[in-house]
């Protein structure tokens, strides 16, 4: 039913991408989605038809509340469809160019971004998710301002070859040890034994770390998300998360499978998550320009999503729902962070600082509001969903006091930050007398705020 | 029993978030409707309260609710629970919610969200109240602080932005801190630092109760709240405080020795502490802020004193007549700034200050002098310290802490110029001082005797 399902979507969702891309290029600056309404039937339609297909299929098997780890690259693909269809949703309020060869871009990005978290071969994982990073460069330069167009360009470009040599080495690595490329049929204690085959391993997890954008490993998540377009940033970020996430996760799968005493390898695994996760929010709390700061803080999702993935649990919430409580918790998060950025633009330049923040929550209240739940979310505040994400790393690495003591410390870390903002936001005078602007936030994107402040009374960590 | 008796814990709970709404869609030009919702939910509340307590000390109310949503994979439940350690806190929010609208003209606020504070707020609190689990409590208290900053953020005090962020840092991590170790089970904690471990968890009730050897932002905090709205966020913080500490309490199997020193010695500091700035600075205005602390200082000595509950009731007497003395006299105080500041009647304005404070500085029967005798006798009768030569230390130095305290009130209301704002000229336009309040010290005296006969009698009854 799976594979059936597969093949059905991907047949309607590449016809959709032949028409989008034929007619994107015999017209290339017509905004064909807004002139040509069968066109942005067939696209929309593909998409939201792939999206219920993928649905109705994980729940037909039976054994998704049973087992759902083996189920995450089917999640993956239905979270990546849903945050490209977001990102749209934002993308209508922000980009300025708005024609076939954008939208053409995001759909061929979601295509390859599925194929990536599907596919269990190495090579062509290898080619799809540098195809994905050469086609968010794209995006990226085309919706970026002024001169930050040549430093995206450039960090996203090193990204993309950093990714490409690291993955032929993790073949090379592989292939000199006598293994095959594809993860599924990977012998799993010879290929822990083997020091070329950990070695390969190793490769793989550390690219899962670069897609996570866990500092040191990420290269270009602060500069994309810092500045390109509000809707690319989240493409970009959400997206690249859960790819990161699922290498990470076939790796985890991996240690546990082969049945030998990984505890140490998922311990520096682990280390390496919340340490980059904590340099990230320290790295927040001393900028001083608004959307560098909500750079650092959005990147702080990845890491700390693919720790909840990989070592969280609730004791009292069923696997499934934890599973799709981590996925939710990423698209929640960053759609409130940005959707609501998308609708404070008086700020939304990239030179604006704090000083330029003051006094804009008394003119704004609803897109100040959800923009501090955001970051209240993220950074863990208790009373928030962040918080029992965050939580719910603690009883599962209960033998280190470390990580207790990490996840302390990013908490804390993070209630400076957005205590920052919201002393700027609503204690401070406006520097300007501009008239407030009356546009209040779309209603899904408060209805997201809500949502991670009412789940954030609900103790489902214990 | 009848449906509405049934149901009458649903009703209580839930009135202030009906409150909010109500007031919420009535159009902002219409203060005088605002008002009067207000007014009349806040009275409703009041009426409802007294109900659950005769069915409660009659046991014909159900002593918890569930509010259960669910399917077949997830079952989602949130119970409230009513018991002898928040039935009393209860109805002091009630009364706290019904004083607040009626000695507070909401016609001066100035957004919606400040005219529905006081209900969410009490809302978040009846929440709490209801809880069990330190773990469920707190992050509602947590975030419920956001409403409170956003209060103190709208004033015109200079300081208000430092405030909030010390405040919201300081918070913010003692409940992260808690929560986090609340995680790690009792048993794997290592005896030699079961201590720090119990503090830390300790640690966000004193921040909230304002103990200034745990709440560095204190002193901010007291000097930035609005005359009108900061005697409301002060008391919403120690009620906050007040449970996290019963909720705690609840959790330890024993008070050791050297945690019992370590709290009476930060408790018995932080008392003298403020008596001594207090001295100092002798600002009128401010002391019932202090008197507070101290109170509440001695409240949480007593009830950390020991593990049973011994002491619990006259803590809680202590804590309910303390709160009831400080909104009175800091209520009168920004009411009495008001009228300074437009009339020349600065001896009835003396006097009322004068027997306003007195209620503090524990006259045997009058205000804290009520709770302060009973609370001393208490310790001595149940000889909960020993009376070893510690014990000595440490009533000595509460009772000079008191004596320090109504020696600032003495030289403050010494000073001619008590106000600042008190103008010289004498202005005809002046309206005149009602006759409700002069007598209402009278008033908060018979409440001060209320408090203690209300819970003893329903300790008598059983509770």
């Amino acid at each position: 039913m799976m594979k059936t399902s597969g093949i059905i979507s991907l047949i309607i969702m590449a016809t959709s991408l032949l028409v989008l891309m034929l007619e994107a290029i015999s017209n290339k600056n017509a905004k064909i989605l807004s002139e040509k309404p069968h066109l942005r039937l067939l696209t929309t339609g593909a998409i939201v038809f792939s999206l219920l297909f993928l649905c109705y299929a994980l729940l037909d098997s039976g054994q998704f509340s049973k087992k759902p780890t083996l189920y995450v690259n089917d999640v993956s693909s239905i979270f990546l469809i849903i945050n490209t269809l977001t990102a749209v949703f934002i993308g209508k309020k922000t980009l300025k160019i708005q024609t076939g060869e954008i939208y053409f871009l995001i759909l061929a990005s979601l295509a390859l971004s599925i194929v990536t978290v599907s596919s269990p071969s190495l090579l062509i994982k290898m080619v799809t998710s540098t195809s994905w990073l050469v086609l968010m460069t794209t995006l990226a330069i085309r919706s970026a301002q002024g001169g930050k167009k040549a430093e995206i360009g450039l960090k996203m470009l090193f990204f993309t070859i950093i990714v490409m040599v690291i993955f032929l080495l993790a073949l090379l690595c592989l292939s000199y040890a006598n293994l095959p490329i594809n993860l599924n049929l990977l012998p799993l204690k010879t290929a822990l034994a083997d020091p070329m085959g950990f070695c390969g391993l190793g490769m793989i997890a550390l690219l899962g770390l670069a897609f996570s954008g866990a500092p040191p490993f990420h290269f270009a998540h602060i500069d994309c998300a810092n500045g390109s377009n509000t809707a690319v940033s989240f493409l970009f970020l959400s997206n690249s998360f859960i790819q990161g996430c699922a290498l990470l996760f076939q790796i985890r799968f991996i240690f546990i499978k082969s049945e030998l005493n990984m505890s140490h390898e998922s311990s520096m695994l682990a280390f390496v998550l919340i340490l980059g996760f904590i340099i990230l929010w320290i790295r927040a709390l001393d900028q001083s320009k608004i959307l560098r700061m909500v750079s650092y803080v959005a990147t702080s999702v990845g890491p700390l999503f693919s720790l909840s993935m990989l070592f969280g649990g609730s004791v009292l919430l069923p696997k499934m729902i934890f599973l799709l409580a981590m996925y939710s918790f990423v698209t929640l998060t960053l759609l409130t962070l940005y959707g609501s950025l998308a609708y404070m633009s008086p700020i939304n330049f990239i030179w604006q600082t704090w000083e330029d923040l003051s006094g804009f929550g008394k003119l704004n209240p609803w897109q100040t509001l959800t923009f501090l739940v955001a970051l209240a979310s993220i950074a863990g505040l208790p009373g928030t969903l962040g918080y029992f994400v965050k939580l719910s790393l603690i009883a599962p690495l209960k033998d280190n006091l470390l990580f207790s003591g990490a996840i302390f410390l990013s908490i804390a870390i993070g209630a400076a930050c957005t205590m920052r903002v919201f002393v700027f936001a609503f204690s401070k005078h406006a520097s300007s007398r501009e008239k407030p602007d009356a546009i209040r936030p779309h209603m899904s994107i408060v209805a997201a705020s809500l949502i991670l402040i009412v789940l954030g009374f609900f103790p489902f960590v214990r | 029993m009848s449906y509405f008796d049934s149901h009458i814990f649903h009703i209580f709970v839930f009135y202030p978030l009906i409150a909010s709404l109500f007031i919420t869609l009535i159009p902002t030009v219409d203060m005088a409707s605002k008002l009067a919702t207000a007014k009349f939910f806040s009275t409703a509340g009041l009426v409802v309260f007294f109900r659950v307590l005769f069915l409660y000390l009659n046991h014909q109310i159900p002593a918890e609710l569930v509010l259960s949503l669910g399917s077949e994979n997830l079952n989602i439940n949130f119970t409230l629970f009513i018991s002898k350690y928040n039935v009393f806190l209860y109805g002091a929010t009630a009364a706290l919610l019904a004083a607040n609208c009626f000695m507070h003209e909401i016609n001066d606020t100035k957004t919606n969200i400040h005219q529905v504070a006081p209900f969410l707020l009490a809302f978040f609190l009846y929440v709490c109240f209801g809880q069990k689990d330190l773990r469920v409590a707190l992050p509602i208290l947590s975030i419920a602080n956001f409403l409170v900053y956003f209060m103190i953020g709208y004033t015109n005090k200079i300081r208000r932005g430092s405030t909030i962020f010390q405040m919201g840092v300081f918070l913010f991590s003692c409940d992260a801190l808690a929560l986090v170790l609340l995680q790690i089970p009792l048993n794997q904690i290592n005896p030699a630092i079961s201590i720090f471990f119990t503090m830390c968890l300790l640690t966000p009730g004193f921040a909230r109760l304002c103990l200034p050897m745990l709440a560095p932002f204190t002193k901010k905090l007291l000097l930035n709240v609005d005359e009108t709205e900061g005697p409301f966020i002060v008391i919403f913080q120690q009620l906050s405080g007040f449970i996290i500490l019963i909720l705690i309490k609840n959790e330890l199997t024993e008070i050791s020795a050297s945690l019992l020193i370590t709290i009476s010695s930060i408790t018995i500091l932080g008392a003298l502490y403020i008596a001594i700035v207090a001295l100092l600075e002798r600002k009128i205005k401010i002391l019932p802020y202090y008197y507070l602390v101290y109170y509440s200082s001695m409240t949480t000595s007593l009830l950390l004193s020991t593990i049973s509950d011994e002491l619990w009731l006259i803590s809680l007497v202590l804590f309910l007549t303390n709160l009831a003395c400080f909104f009175f006299a800091s209520r009168l105080a920004s009411i009495i700034d008001r009228y300074s500041a437009l009339s020349s009647n600065t001896i009835q304005l003396r006097g009322l200050c004068f027997i306003s404070l007195t209620m503090f500085i524990g006259v045997p029967g009058l205000g804290m002098g009520t709770s302060l005798w009973t609370a001393i006798y208490s310790v001595f009768a149940f000889d909960i310290f020993a009376l070893n030569v510690f014990f000595y230390i440490i009533s000595a130095t509460w009772i000079l802490a008191l004596i320090l305290l109504s020696l600032a009130f003495i030289l403050s209301m010494k000073q001619e110029d008590f106000y600042s704002e008190t103008s010289t000229e004498k202005d005809t336009t002046y309206p005149p001082i009602k006759a409700s309040m002069l007598s209402s010290p009278l008033f908060i005296a018979i409440v001060s005797w209320l408090i203690p006969l209300l819970i003893f009698y329903a300790s008598h009854k059983g509770l």
